[in-house]
């Protein structure tokens, strides 16, 4: 299957039957309101966890966040790079403005982070509201970033084995439209000391329809033989500490939240921090930073 | 943290009351189950009552407690003086 001609990634029948998230539970979540996220996320936007190594505030340890994907994935300097689950653009930017990357493609299912991103008119950025299973890129490219996505990939009716075929078939993707020696640095939470059935309920339900974290097993299992994990770090305290910043800016700008989002919203995201903040802490949850590298010649048919 | 005035000045008894009345309403718990050197996992607490008992403790305390403080003090006794340790110094 890999023929990936020269510059040209082979043309081939895309039917893949998505298992994650649907679009509609996506936008339930990432749609409610632009102005409501921007009051408590830090100025780049970014809506993962931060890299507080030698950082202060939430902004300069989003930058690190951000730095550490670029340098883990080579893409400094590329002419082609991917971010899939995009948000509102964090990665995108400054790809193209501080690390001098031709073009910088983004995926997301949100049409409001579109919409947001799409106001820049930023000719090295092309934001699209398209899932990666639909993705269809006309050339390879150098790396690919995928920043707290990764939990919205497999839905919550799979079984685990399941769960591992539908990360398959990202990795397979991924496989297909990198260069040769091409890198993935992927950012996920995962389950550590806990599974489906610990979940609360109020987090898989009503902050994040549809969507089963992974364990980092399913990973490993799911990249075998098409990827070499090169580092892996966790990082759950980090994720704590990005929490608590959000809350506290949360808590600052709340007339201003009720205003855009009403009462209820606010509360309910004020409770979803805290009950993230208590899986973070008692290792129930865990936060997994990924840096893979394509084997560039598989010795088994991979699909 | 909330406006420096609204601070509520008070002692361990009234801090372990609270949160004993808190317990009992909320977990339906006697009174006289509540041990104060088990652990909270112990009464059925789980992560949703832990975020709100801490939302509103610190609503009545005056000043924001975070959201993990019964992972690490995971007990009434150890919770309790820890509270009335931070409160003294407010
Ligand atoms: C928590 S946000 C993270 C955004 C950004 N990477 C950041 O760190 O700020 C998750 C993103 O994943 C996107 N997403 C979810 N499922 C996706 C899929 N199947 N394909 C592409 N993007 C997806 C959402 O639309 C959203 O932009």
């Amino acid at each position: 299957m890999e023929t990936a001609k020269e510059n040209k990634i082979a043309n081939k029948p895309n039917k893949l039957h998505y298992q994650g998230a649907s679009a509609q539970a996506i936008q339930y979540h990432y749609d409610l309101s632009n102005e409501f996220y921007q009051l408590w996320l830090d100025t780049t936007c970014s809506y993962s966890c931060a890299l507080w190594e030698d950082a202060e505030t939430l902004e300069e340890a989003q930058i690190k966040k951000l730095d550490y994907h670029i340098t883990q994935a080579g893409a400094q300097e590329a002419q082609h790079v991917l971010d899939i689950g995009c948000g509102w653009g964090s990665i995108l930017k400054r790809l193209v403005n501080q690390y001098h990357v031709k073009q910088a493609v983004g995926l997301t299912l949100s049409q409001a982070q579109q919409d947001w991103i799409a106001t820049w008119n930023h000719p090295q950025i092309d934001v699209r509201l398209e899932g990666w299973a639909e993705h269809q890129p006309e050339i390879p490219y150098d790396a690919i970033i995928s920043i707290g996505a990764f939990e919205h990939f497999a839905n919550t009716k799979l079984s685990s084995a399941e769960k591992v075929d539908a990360y398959r078939n990202f990795f397979n993707r991924c496989h297909e439209w990198l260069k040769p020696g091409g890198r993935i640095s992927l950012q996920t939470i995962i389950y550590e000391n806990a599974g489906e059935e610990d979940v609360n309920s109020f987090l898989s339900q009503e902050i994040f329809p549809d969507s089963a974290l992974p364990r980092l097993a399913e990973i490993v299992q799911a990249a075998e033989r098409i990827f070499e994990i090169d580092i892996l770090r966790n990082d759950r305290e980090y994720y704590v500490r990005t929490l608590r910043a959000w809350l506290k800016n949360l808590r600052a700008n709340r007339a201003e939240a009720i205003q855009l989002v009403g009462e209820k919203q606010v509360a309910a995201y004020e409770k979803y921090f805290g009950i993230a903040m208590i899986g973070f802490h008692s290792g129930n949850l865990n936060l997994s930073r990924i840096s893979l590298k394509r084997i560039d010649a598989p010795r088994f048919n991979k699909h | 943290m909330n406006n420096q005035n609204s601070i509520r000045t008070v002692t361990a008894s009234q801090i372990q009351e609270w949160i004993i009345t808190y317990l009992v309403d909320e977990l339906d718990l006697n009174k006289d189950e509540i041990d104060v050197q088990a652990p909270f996992t112990d009464f059925g607490l789980d992560s949703s009552t832990a975020v709100i008992l801490t939302g509103d403790l610190g609503e009545w305390l005056g000043y924001d407690l975070d959201p993990t403080l019964l992972l690490d003090y995971p007990t009434l006794e150890t919770l309790v003086n820890h509270l009335a340790i931070e409160n003294q110094n407010c």
